[in-house]
């Protein structure tokens, strides 16, 4: 009986540290996103007049719009080109920096630079480099007889936003692979050494296994952050030109505070949401298979 | 002495009490901060000139000197979703009293029974008259923005470079499309004119339609835009910004308010469209050709006329804040501080009211005096029947929120991107155009 009321004050110990969490939670994460949620079955004129039920009329009307698909379409070429990127050249960098070689210090100090650089300063760096009439890069690609649009081409701009997005974010990828290839122990490579593997058989076979824990948390985190991404590409493009780097993000944005359509952009936001869910659950399901594979 | 010991029990016990405190300060300062009879005016403003802001804080303290309710300036960086953050304000049941305004946000508010009409105010400071043409637009019949300042998109013009290739400042469509030509060079290019989506373009980049009398409405507010005799001139308006095109600045498609004034400074055009910030800050980054900047309204097709874009910025007073005190500021604010607020940035920032004009303390500034034909320039446009002026929001028949929404949907912008960038025919892209604003006036 005295164990019973130990365990139960204890247990009201541990709720008393819970509840805080469970609350905040609860409030600022589940909160808006069921309000956010809802809105989307509402009919609302303004921000402030009493909304009606709009039953899947929104759906309806955003799953018609071109606009949405071109957004969703723009979204997965996006995130899957920044993704791939940011993966390959993180890996390679981070086995490069595992290396011991003079100055990797600094190197590993100075791969860090773009990830902690604020986003909105990272754009403008680029977007005043790459301007077309003043810009050093576009300066130097014209002398060589070339004359791009880096953004005000809607084919270049998808182009010009992954490659911003790749520099800003592959130091993500880059410290995690170093952090994961310290775990692998040495004696795998030294056993494999023994029996003849070549460079590249050792890294297939040693390291990428060792590592592909961490590359498909890598991954996953990296795909949920791109596919949501909106600060980039509303400060290079905002989401132009015609369209061309629109994705639902943008969208949500654009319905929401130009269209002043809420219920519309609560809509895309859901839907957006919906996407993510189930591409998390689709990836789950299929690295789970994999590595149990 | 005694040690205390931290236990766990204490520790949570003290987090929770602080978060109890953290709450009630906060909503305790939301009482003291909100608007009503007891707490100060709150003043809901997006200047983000550092010396504007002084001079605002400056005129609030001379009024609280003179016995006046004391303001509150509710400093939200340039750029803010003013509007939005007003209404969610309102929503949550507590209100600015006053917030800066154009008619880009205004209708919203009115149309929403939001704003106190100012008529009693405009009519103490003179009425309509005393107000320069288009600076007083009526929403349901009343007044719903205080217009303190006005700001004229026109063309800026490089007058010395003008000199060098034998041109004077075009009147015409075919004049200035030859400017832009003989100023395009490997060097630089002809003409700056946004093309961006986002307020910009409706913003900087209207004249050539308003030079070519398009109208997007008619007084009914029937959309009009792709019937024939529309289509034509608007079509025409498209076809002669693809004629001008080849001597456009780069990346126009991406050009933003800074780009208009940037590639002027680096001298990268000889042409640029933007109001007086752009010799204001000519001024004061390149002062070796401010003096050689010439502001003129945009070329008409016949050159009987030149065309301007004039935006009224004020101030709206909020209904459910506190009408009454706000509306004594507001009045106050415009006969005592407002002269001060236009020497800020004298050359982009004019007076609403004629008679200011010829005011010693506003003529006093050494800018005014120095630039005084810049701002004679401007107030000619403003004024001069050789002038067509229209926005979006003033053309036919006045402001709504549709007007609004015609902006931040990028109704202007997409017909330009898409007859510059993707080739589609002109009457294809204003019918596009003119489908988006009935799809807009349907979700209403």
């Amino acid at each position: 009986m005295r164990k019973r009321l130990l365990a139960m004050r204890h247990m009201g110990g541990f709720l008393w540290l819970v509840i805080p969490a469970l609350l905040i939670v609860v409030f600022l994460i589940f909160g808006p996103l069921i309000s956010a949620a809802a809105l989307s079955f509402l009919r609302l004129e303004t921000i402030v007049t009493p909304p009606t039920f709009a039953g899947l009329e929104n759906y309806v009307r955003v799953l018609r719009s071109g606009e949405f698909w071109n957004a969703f379409v723009n979204g997965l070429v996006y995130s899957l080109a920044t993704i791939f990127f940011q993966i390959t050249l993180g890996l390679l960098f981070g086995v490069i920096l595992n290396e011991s070689f003079r100055g990797r210090g600094f190197l590993r100090g100075a791969v860090i630079v773009p990830y902690v650089t604020p986003a909105v300063a990272g754009v403008f760096l680029w977007r005043w480099m790459l301007d077309e009439n003043v810009g050093l890069i576009n300066a130097g690609v014209e002398a060589l007889g070339f004359d791009i649009g880096w953004l005000s081409d809607p084919h270049w701009a998808m182009v010009t936003i992954v490659f911003i997005s790749v520099w800003l974010w592959t130091p993500f990828v880059t410290i995690s692979v170093l952090a994961g290839l310290q775990t692998i122990p040495q004696q795998l490579y030294e056993a494999a050494q023994v029996d003849g593997a070549s460079t590249l058989r050792r890294f297939w076979h040693v390291t990428l296994p060792g590592l592909l824990p961490v590359l498909m948390v890598v991954a996953l985190l990296r795909g949920i952050w791109m596919f949501n991404k909106f600060d980039v590409i509303w400060l290079t493009t905002g989401g132009g030109p015609l369209d061309a780097t629109e994705h639902l993000p943008i969208l949500t944005y654009k319905l929401a505070f130009g269209a002043f359509d809420l219920s519309g952009g609560a809509t895309v936001a859901t839907l957006n949401m919906l996407f993510i869910m189930a591409g998390v659950v689709i990836y789950l399901r299929f690295t789970r298979t994999w590595t149990s594979g | 002495m005694k040690e205390t010991k931290i236990t766990r029990g204490r520790f949570l016990g003290g987090l929770a009490a602080a978060a109890v405190v953290a709450g009630a300060g906060a909503c305790g300062s939301r009482e003291r901060g909100g608007s009503g009879e007891s707490g100060p005016l709150l003043w809901l403003n997006d200047e983000g000139d550092p010396g504007t802001l002084k001079v605002l804080r400056s005129a609030i303290s001379d009024y609280v000197d003179q016995g006046g309710k004391n303001v509150k300036l509710v400093e939200v960086p340039p750029g803010t979703d003013i509007y939005t953050k007003s209404l969610n304000e309102i929503k949550a049941g507590r209100s600015y009293d006053l917030a800066s305004a154009t008619y880009q946000n205004a209708p919203g508010w009115a149309e929403q029974g939001f704003t106190e009409p100012v008529d009693n105010l405009i009519e103490s400071l003179g009425g309509e008259d005393s107000f320069l043409p288009t600076t007083l637009q009526k929403i349901d019949g009343n007044y719903p923005l205080m217009p303190v300042a006005l700001t004229t998109y026109m063309l800026n013009y490089r007058g010395d470079w003008l000199e060098e290739i034998g041109e004077d400042v075009p009147r015409t469509w075919d004049q200035l499309k030859v400017v832009c030509k003989k100023l395009t060079n490997g060097e630089r290019s002809g003409i700056a004119l946004p093309m961006m989506s986002g307020l910009v373009t409706s913003y900087v980049n209207t004249n050539v339609l308003w030079s070519n009398q398009v109208e997007f409405f008619d007084e009914d507010g029937t959309v009009i835009l792709d019937e024939a005799e529309m289509k034509e001139r608007c079509a025409q308006c498209l076809e002669f910004l693809k004629e001008l095109q080849p001597y456009m600045a780069e990346g126009m498609v991406n050009a933003d308010f800074d780009d208009m004034i940037n590639l002027f400074i680096n001298e990268v055009v000889g042409i640029s469209s933007y109001a007086g910030r752009l010799i204001s800050n000519v001024v004061d980054l390149a002062p070796e050709f401010a003096h050689d900047v010439v502001m003129e309204g945009f070329p008409t097709p016949d050159g009987k006329k030149l065309a301007v874009s004039p935006y009224a910025e004020g101030l709206c007073v909020f209904k459910p804040g506190n009408p009454a005190d706000t509306e004594k500021f507001l009045g106050w604010f415009m006969e005592n501080g407002v002269i001060d607020f236009y020497h800020t940035v004298p050359l982009h920032l004019l007076p609403t009211q004629d008679s200011i004009y010829e005011s010693e303390e506003y003529k006093s500034n050494s800018v005014l005096k120095e630039y005084a034909s810049i701002v004679e320039k401007q107030r000619t446009a403003l004024t001069s029947e050789d002038y067509i002026r229209n926005t979006v929001e003033s053309s036919t028949p006045g402001p709504s929120r549709l007007k609004t929404e015609i902006v931040t949907a990028n109704v202007i912008p997409d017909m330009y991107q898409k007859v510059l960038l993707n080739d589609v025919k002109p009457v294809q892209a204003i019918e596009e155009a003119a489908a988006q604003i009935r799809e807009l006036a349907q979700g209403q």
